[in-house]
């Protein structure tokens, strides 16, 4: 059975309006994300953007959502000594949306082509 | 005729300031060769001697990129100081501890002085017990992956001519085969021995150029804090005061102090920042060992924050 032309029309409004509600949603935990890094003293030692001086950007792209997840809760299980455990200070949702806003974080190379 | 030598005169007292200067400066030191030192390896002891060397060596020797004892450059030294580098604690035969002999090891701990004869006095131990040094050593000299060899290429320390001046301030100590026991069984002094040798005093003390290394509590401030470092963001931290004072830590229960060592989170919910390590491995009753033993000590009133 073919569509007609209003059927069609309206499986792209309600398909437009799903990813509309989709980004939103995105943007909004963005936000809080953005919230948390800043609440949460995470600028001190990675900067507004994350780069400086512990570069984020740099291993981001090799971890999962879940083990960074894990990471920010327990780092010392992963052997890092210096940054704190986040597991008694933000909840499973504080951290989702922190995972969000930091892989929006300028990675160095994209950085320097803004440069040039 | 008298012009000149009032120029001989004046050469004279310059060079003269000068090899003052450079006597002050002095890092290097002939290489003690202790007629006897004594270490016993203790296969037992390895577990320790892992969990050991990362409280007491972990923070400044651990690389995360590495995961291993490769050492790492110290960023929280002040520029003014130079670079400084941990050294390589792995068993690499090229940049590592592989040619030093277990007794080079514990001569260095307790008189601060390498077997190359440099001063070295952030690694002065004068009063690491005997145990924990053979389970240091065990551990050091053992397969496990974090003291594997790994040639490190990181960087070689360079002090500025201010460094030099003040890495010299400190004098090294006469080595000394008397046995240092470990006190395990009485809590204060578990947790004065904690302080003492994980280092806590060298940087919440006044001075780094005021510690008394063979008797900490002589530092001038002794756990008081005050000193200077540089923080992560390249910003000048100033360490607190973990005096029972009200600008120090009155009001902090045992498990506020368990939380703020082993998470590196405060009593209210706020984040340490490097310099200062999460000391994972500390256990309960070492931790608490330390509070008691801080709360003893002299409330001081030293607003730091």
């Amino acid at each position: 059975m073919i569509p007609n032309k209003n059927t069609s029309l309206g499986i792209l409004i309600l398909m437009q309006l799903l990813l509309s509600v989709c980004c939103y949603a995105q943007h909004e935990q963005m936000m809080k994300g953005k919230q948390v890094f800043e609440q949460n003293q995470c600028v001190a030692c990675h900067g507004k953007d994350g780069t400086t001086p512990y570069n984020l950007s740099v291993r981001l792209d090799s971890l999962s959502d879940e083990v960074l997840k894990e990471f920010i809760k327990d780092p010392a299980a992963f052997g890092n000594r210096q940054m704190p455990a986040f597991r008694s200070i933000l909840s499973d949702a504080d951290i989702d949306a922190l995972i969000v806003y930091v892989r929006t974080l300028s990675k160095p190379d994209q950085k320097k082509r803004r440069r040039r | 005729m008298l012009k000149n030598r009032k120029w001989i005169i004046r050469s004279l007292m310059v060079l003269l300031s000068c090899l003052t200067l450079l006597q002050a400066c002095r890092m290097n030191y002939p290489v003690e060769r202790p007629a006897r030192v004594t270490v016993v390896r203790r296969p037992e002891l390895r577990a320790e001697g892992k969990r050991l060397t990362m409280l007491m060596c972990g923070s400044c020797h651990y690389d995360a990129k590495t995961k291993s004892l490769t050492g790492k450059q110290m960023k929280d030294a002040p520029g003014i100081v130079g670079k400084v580098f941990a050294a390589n604690l792995t068993n690499d035969p090229s940049t590592g501890i592989f040619h030093y002999s277990d007794q080079e090891l514990k001569v260095l701990f307790r008189t601060g002085i390498s077997r190359q004869g440099k001063l070295m006095p952030y690694m002065l131990r004068p009063n690491l017990a005997d145990e924990d040094i053979s389970a240091i050593i065990t551990f050091l000299r053992s397969d496990d992956a974090l003291v594997a060899p790994k040639p490190n290429t990181i960087g070689k320390t360079k002090y500025t001519p201010i460094g030099k001046f003040g890495i010299s301030r400190t004098k090294p100590l006469r080595y000394t085969d008397q046995p240092v026991p470990k006190p395990a069984a009485d809590t204060l002094a578990l947790g004065k021995y904690l302080v003492d040798n994980l280092a806590c005093y060298h940087c919440h003390s006044k001075s780094f150029l005021k510690l008394d290394y063979q008797s900490p509590e002589r530092s001038k401030g002794y756990m008081a804090g005050g000193n200077r470092l540089k923080g992560a963001d390249g910003k000048t931290i100033v360490t607190p005061n973990l005096t029972f004072h009200e600008t120090g830590l009155k009001g902090w229960t045992e498990n506020d102090l368990i939380l703020l060592l082993r998470q590196g989170i405060t009593r209210d919910k706020k984040i340490v920042r490097p310099p200062m390590p999460i000391l994972p491995e500390l256990t309960d009753e070492e931790i608490v060992s330390m509070y008691k033993y801080l709360r003893k000590l002299p409330p001081v009133e030293n607003d730091t924050q």
